[in-house]
């Protein structure tokens, strides 16, 4: 498709963006609602891994006080106090109850998904008055068949799309009826909508720049927009770019390709401390091959492992943060090697009689085949490696992850001594056999 | 002229099985009992009055929540706080729900109670 000056407004209007941002509502909390009819309109919440803090409340349970990250034990006297109903995260239920709300969103356009609950809808090829009504018509889609509430921001960028959709959030718990739509493009209070937005919340504005750009009183999107320009100059691509889609300049594309990943973790803090060196060299085995399936699926080559143990930093102990890291001669992406150099690793930092809390395995240096340096000194069959590595992962695939396993993760999967606490984690109703939903007759 | 079939495949010795070409083909159950995946759920029946309508106590369903419901499906619906499987008939703008056993009895929808219509059921797995 070439450019052609002579194009008509008409042609060129065509070539327009736009974005409808769905985002799921306290998507977790409305999870375990959805499936549990027991649950309507109490105040609920889900805990995060070991049932630390809060990572998603009700609306209920937001107009109790309860702040997003609060502690658990910080709220116990209000849970007890108002009911609230307290859930350990079901990653199962959740993703699950994800992948169906993407399948859904792809039966009418094309989807780039986010996050967990958050998708970017391809409306370019929508007409302006139709826009609204079929994103309402994918919300009562979603509302019916899953029982999920979502809150759908259309505008001319993914930037303005996420302020769209915050504002109809915050609008909607102000009390104003939108339906759960708002089409920022089409609205004529365009300026009022962005001075709502507080910086810190606008998309890609992070810690760092919020600390200058309020120094600098710029407190809202809309000063942003007008004002960034001198802020914009001083960063990189990625503030430039902040202020273009601001402007309704488009630069972020529906499934723009995505960099090759640069680093891939593994990082857990255990249900209790363990001082066992052998239920360590377990986690750290294990973590390396979970670390390792991300790089994988991208065809990638590990040239770098690090691994990270630290003791358990609330309680009034000795603490040690102990790390080490090796750059491999040849990059690989072959487990039993780097489940060696992750236990070598370990055997260098090891210290006894220290209760450890927490590990972290990191693979980096993450190289395409293509950029393979061939060491001279490097004798391993690596052709015959890599064969029953794509074996093992197609078993692991087919059968589950713990279908077939390394001898030195025994101890990790059977005694299970690592595994989060989750005390009230709800049945995995749509994952699990054996924990389907009951309905009486 | 005379046409000759050509095998694709390569033939060790002997001939080629027919059936070769039709190897791979089997019945997929997810494909024909869940057409609509994402909109589908599968759930347990406890209880025993719907035995007249082949739903016995711990039989699975499939439910299908992106159907309409009309009289006389067999629907889950949520009624006060708690899910129900039984036959939904609508008389005039009256909703009712009535169960399948020897003691039939049926409920009607009041404006006091909170309901709404789930799913409707489309297949019962019952393990003999």
């Amino acid at each position: 498709m070439g450019s052609c000056y002579l194009c008509h407004t008409q042609t060129l209007e065509k070539l327009r963006f736009m974005f409808a941002l769905v985002d799921c509502n306290n998507f977790f909390c409305s999870c375990e609602k959805a499936l549990d009819p027991s649950l309507k309109n109490l105040p609920v919440i889900v805990l995060s891994n070991n049932d630390g803090c809060v990572v998603s409340r009700s609306d209920e349970a937001r107009a109790l006080g309860i702040s997003m990250g609060i502690p658990l034990f910080k709220i116990k006297d209000l849970v007890k106090m108002h009911n609230v109903q307290v859930f350990s995260s079901n990653f199962e239920l959740y993703g699950d109850l994800s992948k169906r709300v993407s399948a859904l969103l792809k039966q009418y356009v094309e989807v780039e998904i986010y996050s967990i609950d958050e998708s970017f809808l391809n409306f370019s090829n929508i007409e302006i008055n139709k826009r609204e009504e079929l994103a309402k018509a994918i919300r009562k889609k979603i509302l019916d068949c899953l029982g999920i509430p979502v809150s759908i921001g259309i505008a001319s960028t993914k930037t303005l799309a996420k302020v769209a959709n915050h504002y109809v959030k915050r609008s909607e718990r102000a009390g104003f009826n939108f339906k759960g739509v708002f089409d920022f493009d089409k609205s004529n209070k365009q300026e009022e909508v962005l001075k709502s937005e507080k910086i810190g919340d606008v998309w890609g504005v992070g810690r760092a720049n919020l600390k200058k750009l309020m120094s600098l009183g710029i407190t809202n999107a809309f000063l942003l927009k007008e004002y960034g320009d001198v802020w914009a100059s001083k960063g990189s691509i990625v503030e430039k770019r902040l202020i273009r889609e601001l402007r309704g300049e488009s630069c972020l594309r529906v499934n723009s390709l995505s960099k090759p990943r640069k680093t891939a973790v593994y990082s857990r803090t255990f249900g209790k401390s363990i001082d066992s060196k052998e239920d360590i060299r377990s986690a750290i085995s294990t973590f390396t091959i979970r670390a390792l399936t991300k790089v994988r699926k991208e065809n990638l080559l590990v040239g770098a492992v690090s691994i990270y143990l630290r003791t358990d930093k609330y309680k009034r102990v000795e603490q040690r943060y102990l790390s080490a890291t090796k750059k491999l001669n040849v990059p690989t992406n072959l487990t039993n090697e780097l489940v060696f150099e992750s236990l070598r690793l370990l055997d260098e930092i090891w210290e006894t009689n220290f209760l450890f809390r927490k590990a972290s395995v990191v693979l980096w240096q993450l190289t395409r085949p293509s950029a393979l340096q061939i060491d001279l000194l490097d004798q391993r069959n690596r052709n015959k490696e890599s064969k029953l590595n794509l074996s093992i992962d197609l078993i692991k695939n087919s059968m589950g992850e713990k279908a077939i396993f390394y001898g030195v993760q025994a101890h990790f999967y059977q005694d299970k001594i690592w595994k989060p606490r989750s005390s009230s984690r709800s049945p995995r109703y749509t994952t699990r056999w054996n924990e389907l939903l009951t309905v009486r007759t | 002229m005379q046409s000759i079939i050509f095998f694709e495949s390569t033939v060790s010795c002997g001939f080629p099985s027919p059936a070769e070409e039709f190897s791979g083909i089997s019945i997929n159950l997810n494909k024909e009992l869940i057409p609509r995946p994402a909109s589908s759920f599968l759930v347990r029946a406890k209880g025993r009055s719907m035995e007249n309508c082949g739903i016995y106590d711990g039989d699975v369903l499939i439910v299908d929540r992106s159907l309409e419901a009309k009289s006389g499906n067999i629907i889950v619906a949520e009624l006060d706080r708690e899910f129900l499987v039984k036959r939904f008939k609508k008389s005039g703008r009256d909703f009712f729900l009535m169960s399948e056993s020897e003691n039939s009895f049926s409920i009607k929808i009041t404006d006091e109670m909170s309901f709404s219509i789930w799913g409707v059921v489309t297949y019962v797995i019952h393990k003999l």
